[in-house]
């Protein structure tokens, strides 16, 4: 212990860290920050052309739609994965017969490729060869267009996101409840707090760097989200269901315009981290 | 406390050995890929393509290996003429030249020439995306082909002008050669058409008889037209009706910027774009299938048309027989322009990289190569994989069970019809491309009004 306790020692552990973050993650950002103030095609050398890139971004409808729909995408799932996961995990944290198998089932798809879950729903949601329409039909309902119109293809893909990351956040819940002491949930049950307030009054305040971690997660995570949309709209139709992250893939990498595709990149980065901050400062603000 | 000192660095040690042999293998896999180098290159070549034939041997001692960098992942079974032709030369040129192919698929291929391009390890031969190959060139990664096909009169004369003058800048550098020959319209299955009533259509057919035709269709259940728009570039025969509509006459004043894409006579084009959507010519579900899923529907007999080329002949021989017909698309009475529009055109370009130069036993075997690619013999092998080579060469029999490509023959072959010098889409740059795609699927699907889609395509000129 004495040894790690020396500051030349813990300098010394970090740098290949620090070596390798800067190498893999601070230069790429920093390179896409320069690009974006770039007109480039990926071939040659690029041209600097000022801030035209970002004003370009303002006018631009498709990007306004990609925002609207990482937004919808974020409200749902930041809504059913922080609530829903959380009351699912008290759920299964107790010993109930089924439980392990019930938790075992809602993980298993976070160990499927997010391209295979894809792939799944396409044959859950397509507006022709879906099951969930076919299923509509048979009971009389009208069937919709879930993936491939132009309104509920964010809410759909929010709803695959949800499906998918489910077990993996009750996994960080459950982690959560196994830490809180059981003598103080034996006492408020022979104070004779119900459960909603057990709840209320002391699982939740006790959980809250859980939550924290989990909010921190989903956001990120909705602001990655790349391969369900690929694989059951690819963007589309004409951009309707794009994501900041598919529009700004295919700007750089089908449009071939990597100053305006990294611009994009950019923006996305920013806005993340806005949220993440205005959700950092207002469970600060709270807690203080 | 002193072990567990030792264990932590071992562990420290062995975290950062491994990280780096990880990044060894990497390093040692991509110029493998890359740089084509002997045996690894080989092996490397082989894996990527699917290929583990004896035809694709180890280059031997004084032997020069050149590479071909192509844009599928298994040239073998996806571009099997390409892959013919290549063995045919390595047999040709055993112990002198042999080609090797660096495979992949085509955005993995075009993200890969950028960047190789990037860091000099070019292959000597590429297939290159038409709206790339421009900016490949004005960057000064391309070899001019002006001397090659100056230096080599028989293969300078078996490719037609308009086939060189498409890969050619306005200063006369020959920055490519042309692939194949793209032919492009609607294949359609005799047999669906006849079940549901149906005539086949001929070269006169117009617009009105078509949306006609599509109506019949749908009441006999029968998708009109296989069409899918998540592989955005597949809408090929829907590239006639914008050169019946004056795009090739039009599209130099168009990028000059004297003309604009949002013109009269390209609303009206974008208006039967339109009208077919409307009349459900197009699949329910076409907004999530892909060209491969519009493919599989229209073999399966559930589709009457399908926008494609004839790079699908040998398929539909396999699966529909002597049932299936070729038709360049409908005319249009509306339209003052020429309505006798074929669609033959260069495909995207064989480039060859710059460096190729500094090594004259390198140039010799480029220059070989492409000497065979653009031979007879390799014009015949074309043929038999119901190919159309960018080659003239006429008296090359189609067989009779090649019923794809002797339909697409008749057609092309029909007197007074003309091609434009290029695929209207392969003028433009890659964003102006790919929004010209989006435009069009947009109306079909009717997401876009005509003028909002065209003023799209406008935007993204002026943007690029």
């Amino acid at each position: 212990m004495y040894w790690l306790s020396k500051k030349r020692n813990i300098i010394g552990m970090l740098i290949p860290t620090l070596v390798i973050y800067t190498i893999f993650i601070i230069l790429p950002i920093g390179m896409a920050v320069f690009y974006s103030f770039t007109k480039y095609s990926g071939i040659g050398k690029p041209d600097f052309i000022g801030a035209a890139n970002y004003i370009r971004l303002f006018k631009d409808h498709i990007f306004w739609v990609s925002f609207k729909n990482t937004i919808i995408i974020l409200a749902v799932d930041f809504a059913l994965l922080m609530v829903a996961a959380f009351f699912a995990a008290i759920l299964l944290n107790n010993r109930l017969i089924g439980a392990n198998f019930c938790k075992a089932l809602i993980f298993s798809p976070a160990i499927i490729a997010p391209i295979i879950v894809g792939i799944i729903w396409v044959y859950i949601l397509d507006p022709k060869i879906g099951i969930l329409n076919a299923v509509l039909k048979s009971i009389g309902l009208p069937s919709h267009l879930w993936i491939g119109g132009p309104v509920l293809s964010p809410y759909s893909i929010a709803f695959i996101y949800f499906w998918q990351q489910l077990g993996y956040i009750i996994t960080i819940y459950i982690a959560g409840l196994k830490m809180i002491p059981t003598d103080v949930i034996e006492a408020s049950t022979i104070d004779g707090a119900s459960d909603w307030q057990r709840i209320r009054y002391i699982i939740f305040p006790m959980m809250k760097p859980q939550i924290s971690t989990v909010a921190i997660l989903v956001i990120t995570g909705v602001f990655k989200i790349f391969e369900i949309v690929q694989q059951t709209t690819n963007g589309g139709p004409n951009h309707m269901s794009e994501t900041l992250v598919t529009y700004s893939y295919s700007t750089t990498f089908s449009r071939s315009e990597y100053g305006y595709g990294m611009c994009l990149a950019t923006i996305t980065f920013v806005v993340s981290l806005i949220i993440v901050a205005i959700y950092s400062r207002a469970v600060r603000s709270k807690e203080d | 406390m002193k072990r567990k000192k030792v264990m932590t660095t071992l562990l420290g040690v062995l975290t950062i050995a491994s990280l780096f042999a990880g990044c060894g293998s990497q390093a040692g896999s991509n110029s493998a890929s890359s740089s084509g180098a002997a045996a690894t290159g080989a092996d490397e070549t082989a894996t990527v393509s699917g290929s583990s034939e004896s035809s694709m041997e180890a280059p031997k001692d004084g032997e020069t290996v050149i590479k071909f960098g192509i844009h599928v992942a298994d040239p073998k079974a996806q571009e099997a003429v390409t892959w013919n032709i290549v063995n045919a030369f390595n047999k040709k040129y055993d112990g002198k030249y042999q080609v090797e192919f660096e495979a992949a698929e085509k955005s993995a291929h075009d993200q890969n020439m950028k960047l190789e391009a990037s860091d000099g390890t070019l292959p000597e031969i590429f297939w290159c995306d038409s709206a790339q190959a421009v900016d490949f060139s004005d960057a000064g990664y391309l070899l001019d082909l002006s001397d090659f096909l100056s230096s080599n009169k028989d293969t300078d004369a078996a490719l037609d002008d308009s086939m060189k003058q498409a890969f050619q800048t306005d200063d006369g550098v020959q920055y490519g050669l042309p692939y194949q020959a793209n032919v492009e319209g609607f294949f359609y299955n005799k047999k669906v058409l006849k079940d549901a009533g149906v005539a086949e259509p001929t070269e006169g057919t117009t617009f009105t008889e078509f949306l006609d035709m599509c109506k019949k269709l749908n009441d006999a259940k029968i998708t009109p037209i296989a069409q899918g728009s998540t592989d955005n570039y597949a809408i090929w025969a829907f590239l006639m009706f914008l050169d019946r509509y004056g795009y090739s006459e039009n599209i130099d004043k168009i990028l000059n910027g004297k003309e604009k894409f949002n013109n009269k006579d390209m609303v009206a084009c974008f208006d039967k774009m339109s009208e077919l959507g409307k009349a459900k010519a197009f699949p329910e579900n076409m907004s999530t299938l892909s060209y491969f899923d519009a493919k599989a529907s229209f073999e399966a007999g559930q589709a009457a048309f399908i926008d494609t080329g004839a790079w699908d002949a040998a398929e539909f021989d396999e699966k529909l027989g002597d049932n299936i017909g070729f038709w360049w698309g409908p005319t249009f009475d509306d339209s003052k322009y020429s309505q006798t529009c074929a669609m033959k055109v260069p495909s995207a370009p064989l480039c060859v990289s710059a460096a190729v130069s500094k090594d004259k036993s390198v140039q010799d075997a480029v220059y070989a190569f492409l000497n065979y690619y653009y031979s007879k013999d390799a014009a015949a092998i074309s043929y038999q994989g119901s190919v159309f080579p960018a080659t003239n060469y006429k008296d090359i029999q189609i067989s009779d069970t090649q019923y794809a490509l002797k339909a697409v023959n008749a057609a092309i072959s029909t007197e007074g019809w003309t091609s434009p010098k290029a695929q209207p889409d392969q003028v433009l740059n890659a964003a102006t491309q790919t929004q010209l795609y989006d435009s069009m699927l947009g109306v079909m699907m009717g997401n876009y009004s005509s003028k909002d889609a065209l003023q799209m395509i406008d935007d993204s000129l002026a943007n690029s």
